[in-house]
């Protein structure tokens, strides 16, 4: 485990380096406790902030998705059977991603939902966050 | 100066490591590092990355080798499969616009559009029994093997 870790040091150095994604966070809590990455899209519109994920082969149900104090943490497992194999190419085991949001999120409104391995968390801005539309009244 | 040459003792370490970490995730993961031709009519920006993961097992039993591919975001439809001499096709595509709409991208790291994988297979299958299931984004495909070729059972007759 030890290459693994001088690779995930070094990315995290990168990573303090070319800070320029807000969103992005790498802990050495995610660092450690991952063995592999899902692959994710992350979009901002009006009504706020929706996160896909790749996660194939991992059932719904064992993944877990937190919003605290604005970091969203993504963490779950995949099966780990690997008897009799003659081509191994997936990761096994669990994984975790953590992205900061902005202040301006309703924590309340976070909804989830999983098809054919894609996981999509939509978060909602704030009321008072939406942008205002203020009509100019005529006289 | 000691702190010098700890130093480059550290820089030696890391890029021996970086190096190994990296031989071993390449012999791991070259062949299913797989290209995705975006279609112009898709919608999808081209200079968004157009390299996906596709991993997959293989699992040989007595009478079956089973190939499994992360293929997530598809629909059962979306796959082509078949079966030519030793080699096993899957072709697909992940579409853009399906999934995409409006909003501004802050991380764009999954890859859309066509793809094939060929993965060649250790014994001849019977392709014509061969079935294939989609689950959690997993695509598995099961193909009997040859009659010929699976073991068989031979009873001792009694005398």
């Amino acid at each position: 485990m030890t290459t693994f870790h001088a690779l995930t040091d070094l990315h995290r150095e990168l990573g303090r380096v070319f800070d320029d994604r807000p969103l992005y966070r790498q802990t050495p809590e995610t660092a450690e406790t991952s063995s592999w990455t899902p692959q994710v899209d992350i979009k901002e519109d009006e009504s706020g902030f929706t996160v896909i994920a790749d996660v194939p082969g991992v059932d719904p149900a064992d993944v877990d998705i937190t919003l605290d104090n604005n970091v969203l943490t993504i963490r779950g497992e995949r099966e780990s059977e690997t008897n009799g194999l003659r081509r191994r190419e997936r990761f096994r085991g669990s994984f975790v991603r953590q992205f900061t949001l902005p202040e301006s999120v309703d924590e309340s409104g976070v909804k989830a939902s999983a098809t054919n391995g894609v996981l999509q968390v939509t978060i909602p801005r704030s009321e008072k966050a939406k942008p205002l539309s203020i009509t100019v009244e005529g006289e | 100066m000691a702190t010098r040459d700890n130093i480059a003792h550290n820089v030696k370490d890391t890029l021996e490591s970086l190096a190994e970490g990296w031989q071993e995730l390449w012999s791991k993961a070259r062949n299913s590092i797989t290209h995705f031709t975006p279609s112009n009519d898709d919608g999808a920006p081209t200079q968004r990355s157009a390299w996906g993961v596709l991993s997959a097992e293989m699992q040989e039993t007595a009478t079956a080798v089973v190939v499994s591919i992360e293929a997530p975001g598809m629909e059962s439809s979306d796959f082509n499969i078949r079966v030519e001499g030793n080699a096993l096709y899957i072709s697909g595509k992940r579409s853009y616009a399906k999934q995409r709409d409006q909003g501004q991208y802050h991380i764009t790291e999954r890859a859309y559009g066509s793809f094939q994988r060929t993965i060649s297979l250790p014994r001849d299958v019977d392709d014509s029994k061969s079935t294939a299931k989609y689950k959690h984004g997993v695509l598995e495909i099961s193909l009997p093997k040859s009659v010929s070729l699976q073991p068989r059972r031979i009873a001792i007759e009694t005398g």
